[in-house]
């Protein structure tokens, strides 16, 4: 034994409550947990077993520096390790798609969850490289992300991704590893034109200010000519290679020249190339202006604004990345449920409607479905934007991705592969983000015209010089070429609309249309349904019982059995209410209902053990019992042959967030209005909670009712915002300028609205509003500022007055300064 | 000014061979992650394994 370890041997090993938190989480310790680990000579509290077989795994391995050194604590308590789901990534089907092989030298792209700070970076790698066959390991802080290349016959993917979960992290491999890999390239390859223009740029004025700013006879002629020659050499990387992206383009145009679709790439690529032959002519003949600084310049100031602009298109790509890889690859398939548990593990891919699968703590769910048993809290931020886990128990929808914090669930199937709600958003991010709307079509359409204009424009100038003055000729050209700027056009609009949809994307309101945010930004009225939009949706039920003879349990066993089959809210709420009585569980049989049928806006009738039960609304259910004392505030009945056996009360609250959106909505100028099908005192009650004038109020009313209120708002001159399921308020959505569905639980592939809000709040109706207005607003003022700068260059550059030098970097700051403005859409 | 006969071409060449380790270091993926690498010598543990090994129950 060491001196350092026998030093600690005099202290009792007590567990040291320091501050009563879990040493590896940091999470509360219950006062019953009996778990602790040993570090540097202390006993520490841990939370939970997971915890502590993760911590026991650090310090084991030799690995405790991660202790001292990490800057935060771990987003969630360790879970324990799950092998088999693991194991299924060393099928040969499930692993082609994540891994890339060449000979035995295999390399996957990891998504490594629970990255927190730079010493977990270090924990994750360390690890890796300690297991035997390990080529090589990185993990990049800020993508989360892991590079893992092995030895196919020493190790494989289920292996490393053990050891990841064992030290705390969870490693997920990321799906198109290719498409990956040609956008890594891609990237890289942007950053090196970039750096070389920059790298040459400079240089290259190192050689021409001096002689820009020493007098005529200061510097020698061969020095003066050396370096002019030092100066063409350093721009040659530039022109060679940074600017092949323009020389391509021009020569795509070259070929196109005939049906007129020409780019901006001829112009530009023109201009530098005649910038450069008369530099170099002038070079050769000893006299004469030389221009490459400003070709370099002009190079360097056109690449930043794309790269710039490629920066904002990143972002929204990252997120539909995220989308593509939201759910694992794998699931474990119950098939004998209820009666025998144990499961077998599928590709995610084969799962079908129907299967029932578990979710263990820590994995997330491989499809969309409701829990069949268990409770636990789930994390839903992908979908949503919520960051707060969200309790799911039995009977609640789960939805694909979300990531289980708590315990085990069984979840029954109900949507699988692109009919996911994951996968629906992914299509409609995608389809948002490729749409065009109205106004950068329009900005394309000009930017089309502009680049022959330019062309015309500057032989039309060379020729009149040509008459007025020969020498003059050929600057005034290139400067009209490298004057013109339609970047605001072509660049800036379609920057500022991704960023716009991506931002939103983030909050939890998916843009699916291209004209929507432009829409939403000119709106002057907001229709409202109340159920499931400005309420949660989630109806809780209390009983009201008449007699205290009748037991809550049977009554509600009855009702289960009524509505047994029916799919509704107050179905559910019923269902869920009695799943919280256990002695409803714990009956062997559940009741038989016979001729049971539905009566439309009334209830459900059925024959139970052959006597009649009805469970309905007041006028349905009276007309078979007895009704002597009504209690006032229940809504649903439930009757059998002379005898009323129970009142239920349904409440429906509001969203938490619902009055203080109303009323930023409000204060921001917009009408609010609030329709809905529920009584008159209730719908009242609530647009009195939320300060809606009763004036805009409308109860009672029908689909069709509420296309009709809408219809005269628009009449009035309104522009119309209306916010609903999407599926009963179809007329409606569909006469509204600008239509927002609440996607939570609803078949997102069937919906047809402009925009669907995931979260559960609607705060984001009003960052929806404030981002429109904001693009807009950013949109015009670069289209102000191109054809200002357009009208007041060319001209100039026309008549003489500005050199080639002066026009490249006229022409390059502007698109620098259009693409910045655009990107102040990123900022809150 | 003699000199810079020979340090002109000079500043070119060591220009030229900026250039081309940017290129090299880019494109070996050095530019992708700008946090880790750098805090990542901070992590090194020197001390014996067996250490913390013996503290371990």
């Amino acid at each position: 034994m060491n001196t350092v370890a026998s030093a600690y041997q005099g202290e009792a090993p007590a567990v040291v409550r320091e501050a009563l938190s879990c040493f590896h989480c940091g999470l509360p310790v219950p006062t019953k947990s009996h778990y602790q680990t040993m570090f540097e000579g202390r006993m520490r509290p841990m939370c939970c077993v997971g915890c502590e077989a993760v911590a026991k795994t650090i310090i084991d391995a030799g690995l405790a520096a991660f202790y001292r050194e990490r800057t935060s604590m771990p987003v969630t308590a360790a879970n324990p390790v799950s092998l088999g789901n693991d194991a299924l990534f060393g099928l040969e089907s499930v692993q082609s798609n994540y891994v890339a092989r060449k000979g035995d030298l295999c390399t996957a792209e990891l998504y490594v969850e629970g990255i927190t700070c730079s010493a977990c970076v270090w924990l994750a790698e360390s690890a890796l490289h300690r297991v035997p066959g390990i080529a090589s390991a990185t993990v990049n802080q800020v993508t989360h992300r892991a590079t893992v290349s092995w030895d196919a016959g020493r190790t494989d993917l289920p292996a490393l991704l053990t050891v990841l979960q064992r030290v705390g992290l969870s490693g997920q491999p990321a799906t198109a590893a290719a498409a990956l890999a040609v956008r890594r390239k891609q990237r890289r390859r942007a950053l090196i034109e970039l750096g070389v223009a920059l790298l040459s740029m400079m240089q290259v004025m190192m050689f021409t200010v001096p002689l820009y700013l020493s007098a005529h006879d200061e510097v020698s002629p061969e020095a003066r000519q050396l370096m002019g020659w030092a100066a063409m050499v350093l721009t040659l990387p530039t022109l060679l290679y940074s600017a092949r992206s323009f020389f391509l383009g021009a020569l795509r145009d070259l070929r196109n020249l005939a049906s007129f679709n020409v780019s901006m790439d001829l112009p530009i690529a023109l201009a530098i190339a005649a910038g450069f032959g008369a530099s170099c002519v002038a070079l050769l003949n000893e006299r004469g202006d030389t221009y490459f600084d400003s070709i370099s310049m002009f190079v360097f100031l056109l690449l930043s604004a794309r790269y710039l602009e490629t920066l904002a298109r990143e972002s929204s790509l990252t997120l539909i990345e995220r989308l593509t890889n939201a759910g694992p690859a794998v699931a474990w398939r119950i098939a004998g449920f209820p009666d025998d548990r144990s499961g077998v593990a599928v590709a995610a891919a084969d799962l079908a409607v129907g299967d029932v699968i578990r979710i263990a703590t820590g994995e997330m769910a491989a499809a969309d479905g409701v829990i069949v048993d268990g409770q636990s809290a789930f994390d839903e931020s992908l979908l949503t934007g919520e960051s707060l886990p969200v309790p799911r128990g039995l009977h609640d929808p789960l939805v694909g991705g979300s990531l289980n914090l708590d315990s085990p669930v069984l979840m029954r199937v109900t949507r699988c592969g692109t009919q996911t709600v994951a996968a629906a958003l992914r299509q409609m991010t995608e389809q948002a983000l490729a749409a065009r709307p109205r106004l950068v079509q329009l900005a394309d359409r000009v930017a089309r015209w502009i680049a022959p204009v330019t062309l015309l424009a500057s032989l039309v100038a060379a020729l009149i010089w040509l008459a007025v003055d020969p020498a003059m000729s050929f600057p005034v050209a290139v400067a009209v070429l490298a004057v013109t700027c339609p970047c605001a056009l072509a660049l800036a609009a379609p920057a500022a609309q991704a960023l716009a949809t991506t931002r939103l994307a983030r909050e939890g309101l998916l843009i699916t249309r291209a004209d929507t945010l432009e829409r939403i930004a000119s709106a002057s009225d907001v229709v409202f349904d109340k159920t499931g939009t400005i309420t949660t949706g989630q109806i809780s039920i209390n009983v009201l019982l008449p007699h205290s003879s009748v037991a809550i349990a049977n009554v509600l066993s009855i009702a289960v059995a009524l509505e047994s089959g029916a799919s509704h809210p107050i179905a559910l709420a019923i269902a869920k209410a009695a799943s919280a009585h256990t002695a409803i569980n714990e009956r062997e049989t559940p009741l038989v209902v016979e001729s049971a049928c539905v009566v439309s806006g009334a209830g459900v009738e059925g024959r139970i053990d052959g006597v009649r039960h009805r469970l309905g609304n007041l006028p349905f259910a009276a007309a078979i019992a007895d009704m002597l004392t009504t209690p006032v505030a229940a809504s649903l009945f439930l009757a059998t042959d002379g005898a009323l056996l129970a009142a239920f009360e349904l409440s429906d609250p509001i969203k938490a967030d619902a009055t203080t959106t109303i009323a930023t909505l409000t204060s921001e100028g917009l009408r609010t209005h609030l329709l809905s099908g529920d009584r008159q005192d209730r719908v009242a009650q609530t647009a009195a909670a939320l300060s809606i004038p009763a004036a805009h109020v409308r109860a009672q009313v029908t689909p069709l009712q509420k296309l009709d209120y809408a219809q005269n708002l628009k009449q009035q001159g309104a522009t119309l915002i209306a916010v609903g399921d999407g599926i009963n308020d179809a007329p409606l959505m569909g006469a509204a300028t600008v239509s927002i569905a609440m996607g939570r639980g609803a078949d997102l592939t069937r919906l047809t609205a402009d925009a669907v809000l995931m979260s559960p709040h609607l705060q984001p109706l009003v960052s929806a509003r404030r981002v429109a207005r904001k693009m807009n607003r950013i949109i015009a003022q670069n289209f102000c500022w191109a054809i200002g700068y357009n009208l007041l260059a060319v001209p100039l550059a026309m008549m003489g007055k500005i050199s080639p030098a002066w026009a490249a970097i006229g022409m390059a700051t502007s698109s620098l300064v259009v693409v910045a403005n655009s990107l102040r859409l990123a900022r809150k | 000014m003699e000199i810079l006969i020979l340090l002109i071409p000079l500043s070119v060449v060591i220009a030229l061979g900026i250039g081309v380790a940017f290129w090299w270091s880019a494109d070996d993926g050095q530019f992708d992650d700008l946090e880790s690498p750098g805090q990542r010598i901070l992590m090194d543990d020197d001390r014996p394994v067996a250490v913390q090994k013996d503290t371990t129950q």
